[in-house]
């Protein structure tokens, strides 16, 4: 044992720093793009309206029963008000992952996070 | 440096590794190595850990040792047949994680074979741990992005899994280091 000094050849510091260094190359690359998500809203007949996810919107959606106000704050979308019997949509909360949705059935307006956001865990390797 | 050429595998040397000379002793050797990567599997299964995609890899260190005293062909098998047993074990057989482990699992053996093949000499059983661990991630997010997600996760996750396996990597080849000594099996 000639010390802790040769556990690494010189070889190894090599390979790790150029992985280390490359990582934060890309970390550093890829800090400046940001989430790409999206929020589509869409409504009775062929309404639709595309903002960025971290905007701060609200759009009212006229509908068969009325008005639904669709609210984007805080990187969230979300359904503020809808004039349908339940409020199913309303109390479905607010969405901020990829591919999830709010939906009001009565009222047809469908509020959904697409593009690059980041999307829920399905499956977990073990 | 120096101690790059130091680093010498004494499988006969040393008198105590050659049971893998016989055909029965290849495989007693290969059965314990499946055993001890199934032991450690189970062990890292019960280590919390901050998110489920960290994994530190301790059954890496069966398919290193399989790798430098038995060789690349053992190594993969060890691998291949704890991904098979132990998602057997957990259920997971053929499932959607199935996939991700088996080709991480392989990727790492490959890449471990490929550096142990050419690199050995510069590199030690350490850096050769290192690049199976880069490999057994990337390999993983390709199949994510291949077959899952698409590619803009796996952009996004890639420098966090570089440092990660650059980590685990280091972590998993010190301690097949240590054993590799402790057994007799390697000498610096």
């Amino acid at each position: 044992m000639a010390g802790s000094r040769t556990l690494l050849t010189f070889a190894d510091r090599l390979v790790l720093y150029v992985i280390v260094g490359a990582a934060l190359v890309l970390l550093i690359a890829g800090g400046g793009q940001g989430e790409g998500a999206t929020v589509r809203i869409t409504g009775d007949g062929g309404f639709e309206r595309l903002a960025p996810l971290d905007s701060d919107i609200r759009v009212e959606v006229a509908g068969p029963l009325g008005a639904t106000v669709v609210e984007v704050a805080g990187g969230e979308a979300r359904v503020l008000s809808s004039p349908c019997p339940h409020e199913l949509c309303v109390r479905m909360g607010a969405v901020r992952t990829r591919g999830r949705a709010v939906v009001c059935v009565p009222n047809r307006v469908v509020v959904t996070v697409v593009g690059d956001g980041p999307t829920p865990t399905d499956a977990v390797t073990r | 440096m120096g101690d790059a050429a130091n680093t010498k595998v004494t499988q006969s040397a040393a008198g105590r590794g050659t049971t893998g000379h016989t055909a029965a002793g290849r495989v007693a050797r290969l059965g314990m190595l499946l055993g001890v990567a199934l032991t450690l599997y189970a062990v890292e299964s019960a280590l919390p850990s901050p998110f489920p995609f960290l994994r530190i890899g301790l059954a890496n260190i069966a398919t290193l040792i399989a790798l430098i005293t038995l060789g690349f062909a053992d190594a993969l098998a060890v691998t291949v047949l704890r991904v098979v047993v132990a998602s057997l074990v957990v259920g997971t057989f053929l499932g959607p994680g199935f996939g991700l482990a088996m080709a991480g699992g392989v990727a790492g053996a490959v890449g471990m074979g490929l550096a142990a093949r050419f690199a050995f000499p510069p590199l030690s059983v350490v850096g050769v741990s290192v690049v199976g661990a880069v490999l057994h991630n990337l390999a993983q997010l390709g199949v994510l992005s291949g077959f899952y997600t698409g590619p803009g996760p796996a952009v996004k996750l890639l420098p966090v899994a570089l440092l990660v396996s650059a980590a685990t990597g280091l972590a998993t080849g010190l301690i097949a280091l240590f054993a590799l000594e402790k057994l007799g099996l390697i000498r610096r």
